[in-house]
């Protein structure tokens, strides 16, 4: 199975996933995972993957803890996630 | 009328104990209510009942959320839907009629518990503005940094 490669909208949003993965390492593993081989799949992810909608259609949201979670979209042909923000629940 | 959409055979303790069997095969298939005394017990299938209590708390979701809409007042029934914009809340309304009336032929409640969650977490992202300061920002997809393995 190809794995989808993971890019960040910029070095905010790099810096604030590292910054994640060494401040809950094992939730940041399961995401990077998902993301890498099935970013678009609510089963796999149990019930951490939303599918925004409105005028926020094409974002996806994965709840990485229940406090954190990321933005991201999915370019099934190319096979990248594109995250688009990494951050805290409002 | 309505008392006619609850039909149910209707035994007494005595008749159960003698063909424990034979009612409980047929209340797999349809309430069998046991008389004891005064009172009335009845027996059901166990995901028919779950179906029936799931039906129950959308349903009055529904009507609530319908009715609010109606006196077009602050919902309480979804409290987050004052983050979506008025385009939004006409779609997430026609998708909800639409979901409800799925789910009661098909008896999937799983469609109308994933849209309630998909609308939920795009109005908790829409009340955030730092999120959809974040969202809206273009970026062009070369200029994207790949994460480091």
């Amino acid at each position: 199975m190809k794995k989808y490669q993971i890019k960040f909208k910029n070095s905010s949003v790099e810096g604030s996933w590292y910054s994640l993965v060494n401040h809950i390492p094992e939730p940041m593993q399961r995401c990077k995972q998902f993301l890498q081989e099935n970013p678009e799949d609510r089963l796999e992810s149990g019930v951490k993957l939303k599918k925004l909608k409105g005028k926020l259609k094409g974002i996806l949201q994965y709840d990485i803890t229940h406090k954190t979670r990321i933005h991201y979209k999915v370019d099934t042909g190319e096979h990248i996630v594109y995250v688009e923000y990494v951050g805290y629940h409002p | 009328m309505v008392t006619t959409v609850f039909s149910d055979e209707i035994v007494n303790a005595t008749e159960l104990r003698a063909k424990q069997s034979h009612w409980l095969t047929i209340a797999s298939k349809r309430p069998v209510t046991v008389t004891y005394g005064s009172r009335k017990l009845t027996i059901l299938n166990r995901e028919k009942i779950r179906n029936l209590f799931i039906q129950a708390h959308y349903m009055e979701s529904f009507v609530k959320y319908c009715n609010e809409v109606m006196k077009g007042t602050k919902s309480n029934a979804f409290p987050w839907t004052e983050y979506l914009d008025d385009e939004e809340k006409k779609q997430f309304h026609e998708e909800f009629i639409s979901s409800i009336m799925m789910a009661v032929v098909t008896e999937n409640w799983e469609v109308v518990e994933t849209l309630l969650e998909d609308w939920k977490a795009t109005a908790e992202t829409e009340s955030d503005e730092e999120t959809m300061k974040a969202l809206r920002t273009k970026q062009a997809s070369d200029k994207y940094i790949a994460l480091k393995e």
